[in-house]
């Protein structure tokens, strides 16, 4: 029954007096509406027109009576408008008798209920308070949602800030022998997801990259407290000792186990995580493996891939076997790639899994780049599969690189040749690169290189020629030759004007330049161009070339 | 210094055997000045390297110097005989898309 008390009687819950457009062009009608709404408690808005509707509506209106036939936008146009503009709000159609099926096409569009003129008073006022209500319902319903996503929101923030703030680590920013790239793409929700560095001493550095199940609050509690144990185990036996390391991989998971155990067990979490102790003097890796995606191993000299497995389970599940350590061996410029199970899990728009197979080739692909880049590579790739900017799993990835084997610096030869600056004397420039060439190359296969070196040594001599000494004979220019096993270079020295190879513009390839394709021919001829100019105003460009293994 | 050629003419066509191991920043302006005797006499003109083991910008210069000088005056420039070293240069500067080379004074003087 509608409520049929004192006039402008409140909404029980909201204590606000209700207002409701009535509008239809028929001043009777209206006059009617507004006696009978007024009657019931609510205020209503007369309005003539539909234009008249969108003029008077607010936030604030809980129901609209609509009649169909108005002048200046009728009332379907006007229940469009309504429903694009306030979703909440379903609008009462008034119609004429003939014509119901406007009606059900409103009804269709959003509209709340339509009554067929002529109408019983009670039966709009009874209408209205249903409309009413229920617009407040649906009201109060969006409100509670948007509370609750705020407070996951926020629960998402807290977590995300002690995931980045605690969890993940810094890699040792020059540890010797290795090169550490990092990242982590956090997904919509916060996973448990860790990594930190631990660096032991000048040899040894430890990596623990760890996964909590679970998501949020939870999961990034547990880890913090994770990776604490860790820091705790092992700054306890460095206190304890004679301040030289020795505690093995193998304890220190043990030790964080006995440690975890039964909060895990309480919390009815598990983690898995892999441990690894790099030692790059010694070309060594140990590792504990409790049940982490397999960390990959690139081998540089085979441009094989192999997967690095233990045979532990996570820490949390019941069975406990003694925690085993494996060791491994790697070489100069292999890689080592740690990862959570969110980056190969990824999924594109078909379904289907990113995968090992798709990481691998990326690895491969990039062998040769910086981690930095690799893991760059890996995230574009990454992107272009999936087709999404946001990922049900955070990701996390950390390349290790091991650096290059430094190149044996013995001295195989030098010799020393001085011309005279005229074009004449290139023919002598020519003969002493391609003899000292020869005689120091690697092997018989390097041959084809040496006319590039040449040709670069008479571009280079010739600019010096022209440039340095502006054509003018009788100058001296001083070339060395230095050759190392895996590397060759020749320096020509002038005392002429200075050289900015930052402002030579850029070769026109087309024909229609006769000139300008020294300094191009140059670069694209050997794996090295250096210009200097030493404070005694003695230039030098240093031409360097590198054989392979 | 002088530049080595060697000029022999197939109806209407020039074929000039540069006799030189090197064209570079040392004869390239005598190589230019040698050739405009041909280069005015001649619309089909063949430059022959094959005794021509190097060759640096200055001389690709030159050389194309030369195929201005007779596209100005509606004639075509050919080389033929071109070594290896001296052709991986060519590409490097791309000279091989703007000049016609062939393997053998024969190939680029037939259909010339």
């Amino acid at each position: 029954m509608p409520p049929t008390g004192a006039p402008d009687s409140p909404d029980p819950d909201t204590n606000q007096v209700r207002q409701v457009i009535i509008a239809d062009d028929d001043l009777t009608t209206l006059k009617i509406l507004e006696r009978t709404l007024d009657k019931a408690g609510f205020h209503p808005i007369p309005v003539t027109s539909g234009r008249g509707v969108v003029e008077q509506l607010s936030s604030d209106i809980c129901a609209v009576i609509l009649d169909i036939q108005m002048p200046e936008m009728n009332g379907l146009e006007c229940l469009s408008y309504i429903s694009r503009e306030y979703p909440d709000l379903a609008p009462i159609m008034l119609t004429a008798s003939n014509a119901v099926s406007d009606a059900v096409y409103a009804m269709k569009q959003g509209a709340f209920d339509y009554i067929v003129k002529p109408f019983h008073a009670q039966q709009i006022s009874a209408l209205v308070e249903h409309a009413a209500r229920s617009f407040e319902q649906t009201v109060r319903l969006r409100q509670t949602e948007e509370s609750l996503r705020q407070a996951r929101q926020n629960e998402i923030y807290v977590a995300s800030r002690v995931q980045q703030t605690l969890l993940l680590g810094q890699p040792p920013a020059d540890f010797p022998g290795l090169e550490i790239a990092h990242l982590t793409i956090p997904s919509q929700e916060i996973d448990g997801d860790f990594y930190d560095f631990i660096r032991l001493d000048s040899e040894n550095m430890d990596l623990v990259v760890a996964d909590v199940m679970g998501k949020g609050i939870r999961a990034a509690f547990i880890g913090a407290a994770l990776k604490s144990y860790f820091f705790r185990v092992v700054s306890e036996v460095n206190l304890s000792g004679a301040g030289r390391f020795k505690i093995d991989p193998e304890e220190i998971v043990d030790s964080v186990y006995n440690y975890m155990i039964s909060p895990l067990t309480a919390l009815e979490s598990f983690v898995t995580l892999f441990y690894a102790r790099f030692c790059p003097k010694q070309n060594r890796l140990t590792y504990v493996d409790c049940g982490h995606v397999h960390p990959l191993h690139y081998h540089y000299r085979s441009k094989q891939v192999s997967l690095l497995k233990g045979e532990n389970m996570p820490l949390g599940f019941p069975e406990k076997d003694p925690f085993r350590q494996f060791t491994t061996t790697f070489a100069a410029e292999d890689i080592f790639l740690f990862y959570s199970d969110g980056l190969t899990e990824t999924s594109n728009q078909e379904g289907e899994l990113f995968g090992e197979e798709r990481l691998i080739a990326c690895v491969e692909n990039h062998a040769r780049a910086n981690p930095e880049a690799l893991i760059e590579a890996i995230k574009t790739e990454i992107f272009a599969f999936s087709g999404a900017s946001e990922f049900a799993d955070d990701f996390t990835c950390v390349a290790v690189k091991v650096d290059a084997a430094p190149v044996p610096k013995e001295l195989l030869g030098r010799q020393e040749l001085v011309v005279d600056s005229r074009v004449g004397e290139l023919h002598r420039i020519r003969r002493f690169v391609r003899m000292f060439s020869k005689k120091y190359m690697r092997r018989s296969s390097d041959a084809p290189r040496i006319s590039g070196i040449e040709l670069a040594a008479v571009e280079l001599t010739t600019n010096i020629i022209r440039h340095a000494y502006g054509n003018q004979a009788g100058r001296p220019i001083r070339v060395e030759a230095i050759a190392y096993p895996l590397e060759m270079s020749f320096s020509f020295y002038d005392r002429g004007a200075a050289f900015d190879p930052d402002f030579v513009p850029a070769p026109v390839l087309d024909g229609s330049r006769e000139g300008g394709m020294g300094v191009y021919i140059i670069e694209k001829s050997v794996d090295e161009i250096v210009y200097s100019r030493s404070l005694e105003g003695e230039n030098c460009g240093r031409l360097v070339i590198r054989w392979d293994r | 210094m002088p530049v080595k050629l060697k000029v022999n003419t197939y109806m209407d066509v020039a074929v000039v055997e540069l006799r030189e191991k090197a064209l570079d920043a040392s004869n390239s302006e005598n190589f230019k000045k040698s050739m405009a005797e041909t280069l005015a006499n001649f619309q089909k003109v063949i430059i022959d390297l094959s005794r021509v083991e190097f060759i640096d910008s200055s001389g690709c210069g030159a050389l194309l110097s030369c195929l201005r000088q007779l596209g100005d005056r509606k004639g075509w420039l050919r080389l033929c005989g071109v070594q290896k070293n001296v052709l991986r240069l060519f590409e490097l500067v791309r000279m091989n898309r703007i000049i016609d080379i062939f393997p053998t004074k024969e190939d680029a003087v037939k259909n010339f």
